[in-house]
């Protein structure tokens, strides 16, 4: 009635699809009415088998549940309640009765009378799991896991990628529609007033909001979307070239001392952009550190380099921004400066700051006086070129570095 | 040092960038100038008469300032030779331009001292050697005393031309002559 147990490395060999259930400790058996109990040790109960240890040979013995009918507890005079297990064939098999601690025996019980009912054996019947044990196991686990994830990122990706076809088909609709859009201004009343709640309508529903209309009418609608650029960063370079200037004339004033009246959130961003290292240096901006400065100031809706130049270049051209685009000599570098400000008046003041921190006879580093313009070091040098090629400095290259000092050769001319 | 006893005749040479040959054209022009007014002044301070372009003279004053810390390059150095040579204060004295003799007097201006000199002393329309002019006793308090053979020649060569001297190939250059003629001639 019970079997030997296949094991592997003195543990019993799992059948396919067994799960275990519960402990039974400690439990002795009997075959048929009479006789002695036997007593084994780790005793368990899987959904497919009970399986113990037999007490001193250490050898692996089971009852397999599919050859059980029926189970009930009874109980004797002498020896106290016990589960009596009734097997199925033949008819007239003798009974296997099993003991365990008193508290445990209730729940001995239901768990056979359930695994008994769930028949989990019938799945895969009595196979063993042959070689598929320890780390093979957990690995193949692991593979089959994996194969699921892939699955689901595949799904994923398919739903991504229609999700995108239909972004793109919707912003080739919403260029479609702000084009015919604008080209249409000069039409009439009411087909323009027809527009107008349609453009509504799409920023209203998400498909389009007032900046992507306007950029993607740039090209139809002329210059709309540089002006309103222009304007803004016009005034946003005013507004830096305009702290600079108070830094630089006036060193000593910390700008933390100064009451924030004007402070817009504006003010604020600039004053934070410029305590990061990057600021008008002695009236001008570079136009690569102007796009740094702007677009962090932005926060979104970035613009790029092109849309920059562009810009500025129309704020340039426009006289009341007061602005001014200089090329410097390499040709490659653009700086933005306001429109009083030329190469005599900025190497003056930089005659002005060499010799008021390095003597009437000493020289500065481009760093030395980037550092004292709080603007970058290429903005440093570029002007004090500029300051040399106009005569108003000379440099002294060493293998220290490249100096820059007051023009001093013709000072027995004066 | 030599340096020690000569001071420039310029403050300029005590500041660092005056050691910096300068890229913007006014000021480099007005800078070689300077530095043309600080070689012959030293020169003829020292009665040196000729320049090398090399090391050991970028080394060595007036193109090193210890004190400023501050020497120039050997392209510096070229560069104001050549300025001096292209302003009649010096001349190439070979064809790779590595040695320069320096005039810091013009051969026109050796010239007229000695043909002063000549009509002076009395040694008009006689022969004189090269030799007996550099090294003589009867010229041992003129400027042009210990005069370079070459140099000297560049200057009788100048008086030639304006036809108060004739010079007479010798058989060494200490054998070269020369006859002064008077001015009526």
């Amino acid at each position: 009635m019970n079997d030997e147990v296949a094991t592997d490395h003195g543990r019993p060999t799992p059948f396919l699809g067994e799960e275990e259930v519960s402990k039974i400790s400690p439990l002795s058996w009997k075959v048929g009415h009479g006789g002695d109990y036997t007593q084994g040790k780790n005793g368990r109960l899987t959904s497919h088998r009970l399986l113990w240890e037999e007490e001193g040979s250490s050898a692996w013995r089971c009852i397999r549940l599919d050859r059980i009918r029926d189970t009930e507890i009874k109980s004797s005079w002498f020896h106290g309640r016990k589960v009596v297990l009734q097997p199925s064939t033949p008819t007239d098999a003798p009974p296997i009765s099993l003991r365990t601690a008193e508290s445990e025996l209730d729940a001995l019980h239901s768990h056979v009378t359930a695994a008994l009912q769930q028949a989990v054996w019938k799945v895969h019947g009595y196979q063993l799991q042959s070689n598929v044990g320890g780390l093979s196991r957990v690995l193949r686990r692991q593979e089959g896991r994996m194969q699921q994830q892939e699955e689901t990122v595949r799904e994923a990706l398919n739903d991504l990628q229609a999700l995108r076809q239909n972004a793109n088909q919707m912003a080739e609709m919403a260029r479609h529609l702000s084009r015919s859009y604008s080209s249409g201004n000069a039409a009439g009343g009411a087909e323009q007033a027809e527009k107008d709640e349609l453009s509504q309508l799409m920023v209203d529903y998400g498909l389009a909001d007032a900046t992507l209309l306007q950029k993607a009418s740039r090209s139809a609608s002329g210059d709309d979307y540089y002006q309103h650029l222009a304007h803004d960063l016009g005034a946003f370079v005013q507004r830096v070239l305009a702290k600079s200037v108070t830094n630089s004339s006036a060193p000593e004033a910390s700008t933390t001392d100064q009451p924030m009246s004007d402070a817009e959130g504006d003010d604020a961003a600039v004053a934070a952009a410029q305590n990061g290292g990057i600021s008008g240096g002695n009236g001008m901006l570079l136009l690569h550190d102007l796009f740094c400065l702007f677009n962090r100031w932005k926060g979104t809706e970035l613009i790029s380099p092109e849309e920059l130049l562009t810009a500025m270049q129309m704020a340039c051209d426009d006289p009341s921004q007061g602005l001014r685009l200089r090329r410097f000599a390499n040709g490659r570098v653009l700086a933005v400066h306001s429109a009083d400000m030329d190469d005599d008046r900025m190497a003056a003041t930089l005659v002005a700051l060499i010799e008021r921190t390095a003597g009437r006879n000493g020289g500065m580093s481009a760093s030395q006086v980037a550092a004292a313009l709080k603007c970058s070091v290429s903005l440093a040098l570029l002007q004090l070129q500029a300051g040399e090629a106009r005569g108003h400095l000379v440099r002294d290259d060493t293998v220290q570095g490249l100096y820059f000092y007051r023009n001093f050769f013709f000072d027995d001319a004066k | 040092m030599e340096s020690n006893q000569w001071s420039s005749p310029t403050e300029f040479w005590d500041l660092p960038p005056f050691f910096t040959i300068q890229p913007t054209d006014a000021t480099r022009e007005k800078q070689l100038s300077l530095w043309l007014q600080v070689v012959c002044h030293y020169c003829r301070a020292q009665r040196q008469y000729f320049i090398d372009i090399s090391e050991r003279m970028a080394d060595s004053a007036p193109f090193h300032n210890a004190k400023a810390k501050r020497k120039l390059t050997l392209d510096g150095l070229r560069k104001i030779c050549s300025y001096m040579v292209q302003h009649g204060h010096g001349v190439w004295m070979d064809e790779g331009q590595n040695r320069m003799a320096v005039f810091w007097r013009k051969p026109q201006e050796w010239a007229a001292a000695i043909y002063r000199w000549a009509s002076d002393s009395g040694h008009l329309n006689s022969v004189e050697t090269l030799f007996s002019l550099r090294e003589g006793d009867d010229t041992r308090d003129q400027d042009f005393h210990g005069l370079p053979h070459e140099i000297l020649l560049i200057a009788l060569q100048a008086l030639e031309g304006q036809g108060k001297a004739q010079i007479f190939r010798g058989s060494s250059s200490d054998h070269d002559g020369v006859k002064f003629f008077s001015q009526a001639a």
